[in-house]
């Protein structure tokens, strides 16, 4: 039988799940230790290009830039599960979801809150930060 | 004991296909992921690292050796009935749950995957190849693009041997990678998994780098097949189905296309087998989407006459196969249908020159005494 580790990428269908449709967000989340950090070695590894905002870039959706985010956020919908942003986070703020400390589990919400496929949530982002 | 980890890290030598960065990051392009790699990180595929600020990849090794009819792989268009000398060696640049072969492809990030790697040169490699009857050497079995550099050490061996080349692969590859494979790979198999990028992502990668080395493949003049593993649930619907077959058709009517059936493993347990009625319905939209060499495989004696090659001209029935078993070759010395001279594109041979197996075995102990298997 398999054991699930934190070396192995997330199965895409859970058991009882409809393979068509991506039910939950499984994608790699950023956590707390984040804030006041963003480093961006993650956005640099990325080969996805599915952690925003990238530092000095400007997006033409209103979303609020690297300057104006409390942290770095993961794309669900885009995120390819591969793990190369977790070792080079300075901080090991970034988890897969399955190994994210149970007091960081708000983060998964967080981190959809801002982009899902490549799309800024406004409103989702607006009521997180209240 | 060493760690699988640490054996593949000293099998290792400078990889051609890269690009230095600054601050000693590197960027590759063995695959599409076009990973940038940190000092001391490996990439997406676990196999080529930096170290220092030079790419490391994998070299002097196989990690799984096997003896297959060439219509497993599956090619169907070229040397029917050959004997294709199939090696595999470790990692992947995806992660697919339903993967066949994850005991090689995934042991780098599943410590349930278990492979031990074989030291082996060229030349051992490529002798074994021809005493096994090999006409045809393929690097199968986990993603070949991300061990590049060795697969053409070996196929530089393998040419002057007189073998036919090929790679079996998911076909995430780079402009890069395939300038530097198309000298020394004649035959190309792309297993196609969806046209939903959506679905891509699920498996690990994207959509667009795929469809558009499957173009350039096309283009450069390796010889192309496609397979696509129909998966219930997954990629099995008519949209799915039309939108992928139309793209090939679009690309040339002329790539054999084999729709394949699942069977639980690995990690998706979930969607059932698939039955024949699904492969012969993929099959005709195949068809009607204007390819003119479509094949429902390895559900043998199930798929009617969705095994066999006809004559699109004339329907003749050139080829019969039963499962990877050759029954019947009717093509010409020219491999054009005996009836209406019409041309079947592929690579052919001027005769078909018999079976060596129509059933895939592991090389015998005697022609690999001489390899050493790796302490681990």
């Amino acid at each position: 039988m398999l054991s699930r580790t934190s070396h192995e990428p997330f199965a895409p269908f859970e058991r009882g799940e409809t393979p068509n449709e991506r039910t939950v967000a499984v994608a790699y989340i950023i956590a707390e230790p984040c804030i006041g950090t963003k480093d961006t070695a993650c956005v640099d590894v990325c080969p996805v290009d599915c952690i925003h905002p990238a530092k000095g870039r400007t997006y033409d959706d209103g979303r609020p830039t690297f300057d104006e985010t409390p942290q770095l956020y993961i794309d669900p919908t885009e995120c390819i599960d591969c793990g190369a942003c977790v070792p080079v986070c300075p901080v090991t703020a970034i988890f897969p979801l399955e190994d994210l400390p149970e007091k960081w589990r708000a983060y998964t919400e967080i981190n959809a809150s801002y982009v899902v496929g490549g799309k800024f949530q406004p409103d989702r982002f607006q009521i997180r930060r209240n | 004991m060493s760690s699988l980890q640490e054996i593949i890290h000293e099998n290792v030598r400078e990889g051609e296909l890269h690009e230095k960065l600054d601050r000693r990051w590197v960027r590759c392009f063995a695959c599409g992921h076009c990973c940038k790699i940190p000092d001391g990180q490996p990439g997406v595929c676990k196999v080529r690292y930096n170290q220092g600020g030079t790419l490391y990849v994998p070299w002097g090794y196989v990690g799984c050796i096997q003896c297959d009819p060439i219509e497993k792989k599956p090619f169907f268009h070229a040397y029917p009935g050959a004997l294709a000398y199939s090696f595999g060696m470790l990692g992947c640049d995806l992660h697919c749950a339903y993967c066949q072969n994850w005991v090689t492809s995934q042991a780098l990030r599943d410590p349930a995957a278990v492979a031990g790697p074989t030291r082996v040169s060229p030349a051992e490699l490529i002798l074994d190849a021809l005493q096994q009857g090999g006409r045809v050497i393929v690097s199968t079995y986990n993603e070949p693009l991300i061990t590049s550099e060795w697969a053409v050490a070996l196929f530089k061996e393998a040419r002057a041997a007189g073998l036919v080349t090929g790679f079996v692969s998911n076909g995430n590859g780079t402009p890069q990678v395939l300038e530097y494979l198309r000298p020394w790979v004649d035959l190309y198999k792309v297993d196609l998994k969806s046209f939903d990028d959506r679905h891509y992502r699920q498996l690990g990668g994207r959509l667009q780098p795929i469809r558009d080395s499957i173009q350039r493949l096309h283009e450069m003049g390796f010889w192309l097949e496609i397979v696509t593993l129909v998966i219930p649930g997954f990629n099995d619907s008519d949209d799915e189905l039309t939108q992928l077959a139309e793209f090939l058709a679009s690309v040339s009517p002329d790539i054999p296309w084999h729709v394949t059936a699942f069977h639980k493993d690995y990690k998706m347990m979930d969607p059932e087998n698939t039955r024949p009625e699904t492969l012969i319905r993929a099959a005709e939209i195949g068809k009607k989407a204007g390819l003119r060499y479509i094949y429902a495989g390895n559900l043998p004696g199930m798929v009617g006459d969705w095994e066999n090659t006809r004559c699109p001209n004339c329907q003749k029935l050139l080829i019969e196969r039963y499962g990877y078993l050759i029954t019947g070759y009717q093509l010409t010395p020219r491999g054009c249908c005996p009836a209406c001279g019409a041309c079947i594109p592929g690579r052919w041979d001027p005769t078909f020159r018999q079976q060596i197996t129509a059933h895939p075995f592991v090389p015998h102990r005697r022609s690999r005494s001489d390899l050493p298997v790796l302490n681990r």
